[in-house]
């Protein structure tokens, strides 16, 4: 009975582990764009749909190019190359393309304009990834399939979403050491409360922008690099991902990485029961949790700027 | 050392400063003084590059800067406290003061440590709250942290916007002896933006009186102006 219930039960928490995770990396990255850069950029989650999108790309050409020839643990390692250095530097390049051409000149517009312009990135974007892709949605598992599953309970499991957990759980920890020990990170943490004193003290705001900007970025394509192995990827759902990294921006408190990690954790848990228990309704219950929080705290569970 | 030639700025359509001249020169300690609103942000932030020209010139050790980026003018050796301290609240007072050392063109030449002694030689009661968070902080102590920032890097120029704003009598006497050790002991020029002509009476070689960003009186002889009634209606503070 017991071995049942956890049987039905742990495919749900690892759901929501591989959720939170992905929510984390597209949401930190937003947070930190929108706490530094005062930029409300709706097409963030475009980047983490290009991350996916480009590890469909490199998992079928390097299975073309070396699945034939190596060994299943050698050509594992390789696709994990790709997916976890490759991709995020290619999503970055292409943000930061994109950051000098489209969006430095919508800097310091209201939110309302910003949100109006970055939505109609969101559409050039999903047309562009439809150019390239064509309009099918992507999957690509066989990064998950060779690194295999865990009998537990008399099911398997697959590892690819605690091996995902435990990635992001790497980088938070190194998110965490960026912030508190390392100089960027200050003046990363600095700007955002005041960028134009960081300017004072005789520091290139613009090159720090730059820097953390391709970093939220490359975040978000990290994110769609490990999404896809486990799950099929369209370039629709980029407003659904972009109102969740939203919704944990305003749950966990701008700017905070204590909070990303907890609302993160929160949407993916109840995303994922909501899905298994009440499907209709679970979007609903994700956008009530954030009401909850807007009205009991309205500068989120860690965040403490001025609402 | 710095010379403001014919600046013209408007915020939203109001002229906040009107073809005004200013120079300060080496080794030199002068104070713009006025009303609240009458100009004297206005004008330390056109020397920062934090607010733009509609016209004039801002030039410094005879470069013209007036298109520089606000970092470029710090590293060329202009310091500023600005009015409100304006530290970061979540970083210690230490990293607060080092902030203005990492932003330097030389850091590899740069002793930390030894610049922290500089500025604590200036204001000893630092030691005690250095690795405070600067949120956390009085406003006295915040304001010698501010100034702090902008001295580190041993500017050639210091602006102090406000400096005495808000401090208790005591600290406002220290923060004037420290003015002075700066100017006379680090030979930096000093450049203070203040409301009441009492504080900076006996700091300042040179004065100049802005009122609604035109500068109306300028004296070698900041005492003089005590003897002039429409001007101690401006600058007395009342």
């Amino acid at each position: 009975m017991v071995a049942q219930v956890l049987s039905q039960q742990v495919p749900i928490v690892l759901n929501a582990l591989f959720l939170a995770s992905v929510l984390f990396l597209l949401g930190t990255g937003l947070s930190i764009i929108y706490g530094m850069l005062n930029f409300l950029n709706l097409a963030h989650a475009a980047f983490l749909i290009l991350g996916a999108y480009v590890s469909a790309t490199v998992i079928t050409e390097v299975v073309s190019a070396v699945g034939g020839t190596v060994g299943g643990g050698v050509l594992l390692v390789v696709l994990l190359v790709g997916l976890l250095v490759v991709v995020p530097a290619i999503v970055s390049v292409v943000g930061l393309t994109m950051e000098r051409t489209l969006f430095k000149p919508i800097y310091g517009l209201e939110d309302d304009y910003q949100l109006l312009a970055t939505f109609g990135v969101i559409l050039m974007m999903e047309d562009g990834m439809k150019f390239i892709w064509g309009g099918q949605p992507v999957s690509a598992t066989r990064p998950s399939t060779l690194l295999g599953g865990v009998e537990l309970f008399g099911s398997t499991f697959p590892l690819w979403t605690l091996f995902a957990t435990g990635v992001t759980a790497v980088i938070a920890a190194t998110l965490y050491y960026f912030f508190e020990e390392t100089r960027l990170g200050k003046i990363t943490l600095a700007m955002a409360e005041n960028d134009e004193i960081v300017g004072v003290a005789g520091i290139d705001t613009r090159s720090v922008h730059l820097k953390v900007y391709v970093i939220g970025v490359g975040l978000a394509g990290l994110g769609g690099a490990l999404y896809l192995p486990n799950a099929s990827m369209t370039t629709g759902l980029s407003l659904q991902f972009v109102i969740l990294a939203f919704a944990v921006l305003v749950i966990g408190g701008l700017g905070s990485l204590k909070g990303a990690i907890a609302a993160a954790l929160l949407i993916g848990f109840v995303r994922s029961f909501g899905t298994y228990y009440v499907p209709q309704l679970a979007l609903a219950i994700v956008f009530l949790l954030m009401a909850a929080v807007m009205l009991i705290k309205p500068t989120g569970l860690f965040g403490d700027i001025k609402a | 050392m710095l010379e403001l030639d014919d600046i013209e700025a408007t915020i939203e359509g109001v002229t906040v400063l009107r073809d005004s001249n200013v120079d300060v020169g080496e080794t030199e300690s002068v104070a713009i003084v006025g009303r609240n609103g009458a100009g004297k942000t206005s004008t330390f932030r056109t020397v920062m590059g934090l607010r733009d020209l509609d016209h004039g010139t801002v030039t410094f050790r005879g470069e013209d800067i007036t298109d520089y980026e606000t970092y470029k003018r710090k590293r060329l050796g202009i310091g500023f406290a600005p009015e409100d301290r304006q530290l970061i609240s979540k970083l210690t007072a230490r990293e607060n003061i080092e902030m203005s050392l990492w932003g330097s063109d030389d850091e590899s030449d740069i002793d930390a440590d030894e610049r922290l002694s500089m500025v604590l030689d200036v204001f000893p009661a630092m030691e005690e709250f250095l690795d405070r968070a600067a949120g956390k902080l009085s406003g006295g102590q915040q304001q010698m942290v501010a100034v702090s920032r902008a001295l580190v890097s041993q500017p050639e120029l210091l602006l102090l916007d406000e400096p005495f704003e808000g401090l208790a009598p005591g600290i406002k006497k220290d923060l004037r002896e420290s003015i002075e050790t700066v100017r006379n002991d680090l030979g930096t020029s000093v450049f203070i933006a203040e409301s009441q002509l009492s504080h900076v009476r006996g700091v300042v070689d040179r004065l100049y009186v802005i009122e609604r960003g035109e500068i109306i009186a300028e004296t070698d002889d900041p005492a003089s102006i005590e003897e002039d009634e429409k001007l101690m209606e401006i600058v007395g503070g009342g």
